[in-house]
C-alpha cells in the first residue's frame, strides 16, 4: 500500500515537474515575459533569481533584464570544478585569444547549479556562458524569454519642460535579487553619487525606488558621494541587513527594512578593512551550524568575518584611521587565497571562484566550505 | 552611389575571394571526400557573421577552431541545406584572427578576417580640460578619441600619470570595475578619487589629495592602447597640467559676461566664464526661451579652454527678450556646481531625486 502511495506521488510530482516545464511562462514571476531580441547591449552584473531566472544589469543601456534560462533541472550539488587556463578556454571557444576578452561576471543558478558567466568582446559584444559537466556552452543574448526595467532618471521636478536630457551613463556596480526584489547599486558619471534601488520584481509598470546613504567612519556624517563596490544581504538576529563595501574597504551594515520608496537610510560602519583594496564579491555561507561572510578583494586576500561577530558589534566606527592601510572593528580572518576575481556559492557544501594564481594562470575551482 | 559606398562595397567583395585563397591553399591536405568547396566568410555591418561552405559530408561532422588552438572548438550553430553548410559562431569572428575547419580532426580549410573598417589606428583627440593649468582639487579628466575603442581590460592602465616634479608615477584615479564611457565608447570619464578629494574621508586622511598644488602632472597615454577592432593607438599621446591652488567657489552665474548678438542675425550669443567649466556639462546645461517663454533651438560651440560657450541660432536672432536658463548641475573643473561645493555635506537626500535647479540669465536683443 504504502510502495503503492509513494508511486502514485512520484507520478503525480512527475507530472507536475513536467506541466511546470512545458507551462513555465505561466508562472507568475514570468507572466509579463515576452521573447525577443532584449537589445543587452553589455552583461556587467549577473544574479540569479527563483526559477531559474536571470537578472543581467547592463549598465550600456542603464536597464535591469531579467531572462528566462529554461534551466531547470534540479541538482543538489554542482560537482567538482577544475579548469586551469580558463580565459584561454573561454577566449578559444570565442575564436580568439585571452587578452581579448574579459570575464564580467559569475553567477550559480541555485536549481541546477550550473554556473553561468558574461563575458566582454574587445569591440564590447556581450557574451553569457553556461558551464555544465565540465563544457562551455553559448546562452544566446539576442532571441528570450525576458522582461526588463530601464534604470531612468526620475524627471526632475520644476525642470524645463519636455527638455531632453542626454542619456547618463550607468555604471551598475552590484546587483542582488533577494526576498522579491532586484536590488541594485550603481554610480553615474555625471553627478557623483552612489545609488542604491530596490525595484519589485516582476517588474511593475511604476519605479519604485529607494535609496541609502552611506554612512563613513571616518566622516561622521552622511555621505552620498562613495560607490558601493559590492553587496551581500545577510539576516542577523532575524533581521535582513545590506552589507556594503567601499574602496578603502569599509564594511557598512544598513537594515533592509528602512528600504523605502524616498527615504534615506541609515548605516553603521562595521570595519574598516584597510586602504588602497577594493572589495570585489562577497557571500555568506554556514558551516557547522554557524554563519560566514566572505568577501574577496583586488589587493587583500579572501576575508572570512563570523556572523557572530557582526551581530556582537555594536559600534560604529567613527574615528578616522591614522595609519595607511591599518584595520578597525570587526573580528576577520584572511584566509589564503589572493587574488579571487569571482566568487559564488556553488550549493550548500561548496564554493566556486575564479583566481590569478602566483604563475598568472587564470583558474576555475570549486571548493568545500570546509576548508573556506 | 558615392565614393564612400563603392568602397564599401569592393571591401565586401574583395573579402570573400580572399578567403577563398586561403582556402585552396589548404585543400590539398585534405580528402577528397571529406572536401569542402565555396569556402565563404559574410559580413554584415563590417562583422564577419558566418561562415559558409559545400560538402557532400555529414554536416555535423565539422567543427571550427582558432589556429594555433589545440583542443577548443569554437561555439556556434552548424545549419544545412542540402549540400550548403552554414556555421554561425556565437560571436563573429575576430578581426586579426584565423580560423580552421576541422573534421576527423584534420584540418580541410582554413581563413583569415582581417580589420573590417580600414579605418586605421585610433587617435587621441582631446583631453578635456583643455587648459593645462588646473585646481588641486581638479575632480575629473575626459579624453575623446576618435574611434570606439577596446573594450576589454581597465583604461587606467593605459595612462601613466607622472608627477614631473618628484619624477615619480602616482596614481590618481578612481578604479572603476565599470569603466565610465560614453555609449560609444570613445569617450572616457575619468575621475580622481573623490574619496581623497572629499575632505575628513579615509582616503584624503590617508593618503591626501591625488594632486598637489604647485606640482606639473604628465598625462600619458600607452601606444598600446586599442581600438574596439584591436588597431593600437601606436604613437604617444601626452598632456602636462599645472596644478594650482583649489578652487573652492561655486561658479557663479552673476559673474558671467553675456554678450548679446544683433537682432537679424545669426551672430553668436556669447557667454564668458572666469573659471574654465566642465566640457562634457557645458553643452548640456544650457536653454533659451524668447519673451513668451518659447524654446529656440540653439547649437554649441565651446571656447578656448573651456571659459566661454557661444550659442548658435538655426535662423535670424529676432528683436526682444530672452531668458537663458541654466541647468545647476553645470559644474567646474573641481566639481563644484552651480548649487552646491563638491566637498560639501549634503543634507539627505537620493542624489538622484534631487530637485533640479535652475538658475536664469535675462537679455534683450536690439
Amino acid at each position: 500500500m504504502m510502495k503503492k502511495l509513494l508511486f502514485g506521488l512520484a507520478i503525480s510530482s512527475l507530472l507536475l515537474l513536467s506541466l511546470s516545464a512545458t507551462t513555465s511562462n505561466t508562472s507568475p514571476l514570468k507572466k509579463d515575459f515576452i521573447t525577443s531580441d532584449p537589445g543587452i547591449a553589455s552583461v556587467d552584473q549577473l544574479a540569479f533569481g527563483p526559477e531559474g531566472i536571470l537578472f543581467i544589469g547592463d549598465s550600456e543601456t542603464a536597464t535591469v533584464f531579467a531572462i528566462d534560462t529554461k534551466d531547470l533541472e534540479s541538482n543538489a550539488a554542482g560537482g567538482e570544478i577544475s579548469i586551469e587556463g580558463f580565459d584561454g578556454k573561454i577566449a578559444a571557444s570565442l575564436g580568439t585569444t585571452a587578452d581579448q576578452i574579459a570575464i564580467t561576471d559569475m553567477a550559480v543558478n541555485p536549481v541546477s547549479k550550473a554556473v553561468y558567466f558574461s563575458v566582454k568582446m574587445m569591440d564590447g559584444t556581450p557574451v553569457l556562458l553556461k558551464l555544465k559537466d565540465g563544457a562551455l556552452e553559448n546562452v544566446s543574448l539576442k532571441d528570450l524569454s525576458y522582461s526588463k526595467i530601464e534604470l531612468a532618471d526620475p524627471v526632475a521636478v520644476g525642470a524645463v519642460d519636455h527638455r531632453e536630457r542626454p542619456l547618463r551613463i550607468w555604471a551598475i556596480s552590484d546587483m542582488q535579487f533577494h526576498n522579491g526584489k532586484v536590488l541594485v547599486s550603481g554610480l553615474s558619471n555625471k553627478e557623483f553619487g552612489s545609488t542604491f534601488r530596490s525595484i519589485p520584481f516582476p517588474f511593475a509598470d511604476t519605479q519604485d525606488y529607494a535609496s541609502l546613504e552611506i554612512w563613513h567612519a571616518a566622516h561622521g556624517e552622511y555621505e552620498t558621494h562613495a560607490p558601493i563596490k559590492t553587496f551581500d544581504v545577510i539576516q542577523l538576529d532575524s533581521k535582513d541587513y545590506i552589507m556594503a563595501s567601499y574602496t578603502c574597504t569599509p564594511l557598512v551594515l544598513f537594515p533592509l527594512d528602512e528600504l523605502k520608496d524616498g527615504t534615506h537610510t541609515k548605516g553603521r560602519t562595521v570595519a574598516e578593512l584597510g586602504a588602497g583594496n577594493s572589495p570585489i564579491d562577497m557571500i555568506s555561507y554556514e558551516k557547522e551550524g554557524k554563519k560566514y561572510f566572505l568577501m574577496s578583494n583586488s589587493n587583500r586576500p579572501v576575508m572570512r568575518i563570523k556572523y557572530e561577530n557582526i551581530a556582537g558589534f555594536q559600534e560604529s566606527l567613527t574615528t578616522p584611521v591614522t595609519e595607511f592601510a591599518t584595520t578597525e572593528g570587526v573580528a576577520y580572518d584572511n584566509l589564503p587565497f589572493p587574488y579571487v576575481l569571482q566568487l559564488d556559492n556553488l550549493d550548500p557544501e561548496n564554493v566556486v571562484y575564479v583566481q590569478r594564481t602566483a604563475e598568472g594562470d587564470l583558474v576555475l575551482k570549486s571548493r568545500t566550505v570546509k576548508w573556506m | 552611389m558615392d565614393v564612400k559606398t563603392l568602397h564599401q562595397l569592393t571591401l565586401k567583395k574583395i573579402k570573400p575571394s580572399l578567403v577563398f585563397f586561403c582556402f585552396l591553399a589548404f585543400l590539398p591536405a585534405c580528402r577528397q571526400e571529406h572536401g569542402i568547396r565555396n569556402l565563404v566568410v559574410h559580413y554584415h555591418n563590417g562583422r564577419a557573421e558566418t561562415l559558409s561552405f559545400e560538402s557532400d559530408a555529414d554536416p555535423a561532422g565539422f567543427r571550427l577552431i582558432r589556429s594555433g588552438e589545440m583542443e577548443t572548438y569554437l561555439l556556434g550553430e552548424m545549419v544545412s541545406s542540402g549540400k550548403a553548410i552554414e556555421f554561425i559562431p556565437a560571436i563573429p569572428f575576430q578581426p586579426g584572427q584565423s580560423y580552421e575547419v576541422h573534421r576527423d580532426g584534420q584540418k580541410i580549410g582554413g581563413f583569415i578576417i582581417s580589420d573590417p573598417t580600414g579605418k586605421g589606428s585610433p587617435e587621441v583627440l582631446q583631453f578635456y580640460p583643455t587648459t593645462d593649468s588646473v585646481p588641486e582639487n581638479l575632480l575629473k579628466l575626459y579624453i575623446q578619441f576618435s574611434m570606439p575603442m577596446q573594450e576589454v581590460g581597465h583604461a587606467v592602465d593605459f595612462i601613466q600619470v607622472r608627477d614631473k616634479s618628484e619624477g615619480q608615477p602616482v596614481d590618481i584615479f578612481l578604479h572603476l570595475e565599470s569603466e565610465l564611457w560614453n555609449k560609444e565608447h570613445n569617450l572616457l570619464t575619468l575621475w580622481l578619487d573623490p574619496g581623497r578629494i572629499k575632505t575628513g574621508l579615509i582616503p584624503n586622511k590617508a593618503m591626501g589629495l591625488p594632486i598637489k598644488a604647485g606640482h606639473s602632472y604628465s598625462v600619458r597615454i600607452s601606444p598600446e592602447w586599442k581600438s574596439a577592432t584591436g588597431q593600437p593607438i601606436g604613437e604617444g599621446y601626452q598632456k602636462t597640467y599645472y596644478v594650482g591652488a583649489g578652487d573652492r567657489a561655486r561658479p557663479n552665474p552673476a559673474d558671467w559676461k553675456l554678450q548679446p548678438p544683433k537682432g537679424n542675425s545669426k551672430d553668436p550669443l556669447k557667454l564668458s566664464f572666469p573659471e574654465p567649466l566642465d566640457a562634457i556639462l557645458l553643452p548640456e546645461s544650457f536653454h533659451l526661451q524668447d519673451g513668451e517663454g518659447r524654446n529656440i533651438q540653439i547649437t554649441f560651440q565651446l571656447g578656448p579652454h573651456e571659459t566661454s560657450i557661444e550659442l548658435l541660432p538655426l535662423n535670424n536672432w529676432k528683436k526682444g527678450s530672452y531668458t537663458l536658463l541654466i541647468d545647476s548641475i553645470l559644474e567646474d573643473l573641481a566639481g563644484n556646481n552651480i548649487s552646491r561645493l563638491f566637498d560639501e555635506e549634503l543634507q539627505g537626500g537620493n542624489p538622484d531625486s534631487r530637485v533640479s535647479e535652475v538658475e536664469q540669465l535675462d537679455f534683450t536683443i536690439e
